[in-house]
């Protein structure tokens, strides 16, 4: 697997676009009052939203430019699902769709897919072997990027979160790539990869700007498109389970798909001080915030930090799952 | 960072039984050989698979909630 000075160039391009739009965007959002309440802050700090329009550029502009330097109709599937979830995501961000209605819409954005057949239908499981499942599969597809863009959404609570988070978990999907020497999907993983960590420059703590749903969705619909169209869907699944958790624990304690905004109680308090501690209301949703803060309220950053180590973790363990399931 | 490796702990868990549960679904139970065949043998075949993979699917919720809901109340205990 070679990847040709051209191919690097992309991946630099992609990273210069998203830096450059974001740049301007929060400019932009900041001189049109586009700014929302950074809620985990001891001041009134505002921020500018949604950031979401500059990783969306910058994505389809530079898998544009990967489609035609490949000719591979995979990452027009791709390109479809950052399209449609993007789109989603936008109409979201300035007229709410409401918790039940974003799952639903986004079906749809796992249609490229099954369109265009950029699937293998099977998969392998490390010492359980190989499973063909050409009936259920395509139902897989369809399910599975509304779980990965809701989840990546679902997560982003705290600066930089979202994007640090996929940053580290695309680390797995990008080893596995490079093991299996689909040099194409390599290219798609490396393009992903650098948009976020431009937007990530202004995502970090303190934000200068929020994604928005515009921004978490496409990046969540992309990465299991990546997974999915890359054949490397366990290790993906693997990666983000502290996220995939944050999801479940939410909607079994919630036993409904409710926004954030929604929700009647918050699983968190914000003291005077800027720290964060967990509510102990039973009716409080459960998510990795509070447990993280649980009996040890703490500051934002010092919380980030420790969903990066729970990423690191898990990336960890699908990085060593996918060595494995490929030497054996 | 007090509850960082109870966390770990959790994730890794979490890691061995979706990936045990998964397996076991996706590589012994759901292969089917042909659910549109219309016979009935086949049919029942298909629908004893699905309810085996929904309880394993159930089991694998219950779990995870268990560790969850008593690593809560621990904490929560404790700042009370």
């Amino acid at each position: 697997m070679n990847l040709g000075l051209l191919e690097y160039g992309v991946v630099i391009i992609s990273f210069i676009i998203t830096y450059i739009l974001t740049k301007l965007l929060i400019s932009l959002l900041i001189d049109s009052k586009r700014e929302v309440l950074d809620y985990h802050k001891e001041e009134k700090k505002y921020v500018a939203y949604p950031g979401g329009p500059a990783i969306i550029l910058g994505l389809i502009s530079s898998l544009l430019i990967a489609i035609i330097i490949t000719n591979d109709t995979r990452i027009l599937a791709i390109l479809g699902v950052v399209i449609i979830s993007s789109l989603i995501g936008i109409f979201d961000d300035f007229k709410s769709l409401g918790g039940r209605k974003k799952p639903l819409m986004l079906l749809i954005a796992s249609l490229p897919i099954i369109i265009l057949g950029a699937y293998e239908p099977n998969l392998d499981f490390l010492f359980f072997g190989a499973a063909k499942l050409s009936i259920i599969y395509p139902l897989l597809v369809l399910i599975s990027i509304p779980v990965t863009a809701n989840t990546i959404n679902t997560i982003d609570v705290l600066n930089g979160v979202s994007t640090g988070f996929v940053i580290i978990t695309s680390i797995p999907l990008l080893i596995s790539l490079i093991l299996i020497g689909d040099s194409n999907m390599v290219l798609v993983t490396l393009i992903f990869m650098s948009v976020c960590l431009a937007f990530f420059i202004f995502h970090r703590y303190p934000s200068k700007v929020f994604p928005g749903d515009s921004g978490t969705l496409t990046i969540g619909a992309m990465y299991g498109a990546i997974a999915i169209v890359g054949g490397v869907e366990l290790i993906g699944v693997f990666a983000i389970l502290p996220a995939i958790l944050n999801s479940f624990f939410y909607l079994s304690s919630m036993k409904d798909f409710v926004e954030h905004k929604n929700i009647k109680v918050r699983p968190t308090r914000v003291l005077s001080d800027g720290t964060i501690e967990a509510e102990s209301n039973d009716n409080a949703p459960i998510t990795l915030v509070r447990l993280i803060v649980a009996g040890n309220p703490s500051k934002e950053l010092s919380i980030v930090n420790t969903i990066f180590i729970l990423s690191i973790v898990s990336a960890i363990l699908a990085t060593v799952m996918g060595l494995l399931t490929w030497a054996i | 960072m007090k509850n960082l490796i109870d966390l770990v702990l959790i994730i890794i868990t979490a890691f061995l039984l979706v990936f045990v549960v998964s397996a076991i679904i996706f590589t012994v139970i759901i292969p089917l050989n042909n659910p549109f065949t219309f016979e009935f043998g086949e049919i029942l075949i298909v629908i004893i698979k699905l309810i085996t993979s929904f309880i394993l699917f159930l089991i694998w919720i219950l779990i995870i909630q268990k560790i969850i809901m008593r690593y809560l109340e621990k904490r929560l205990k404790e700042t009370n």
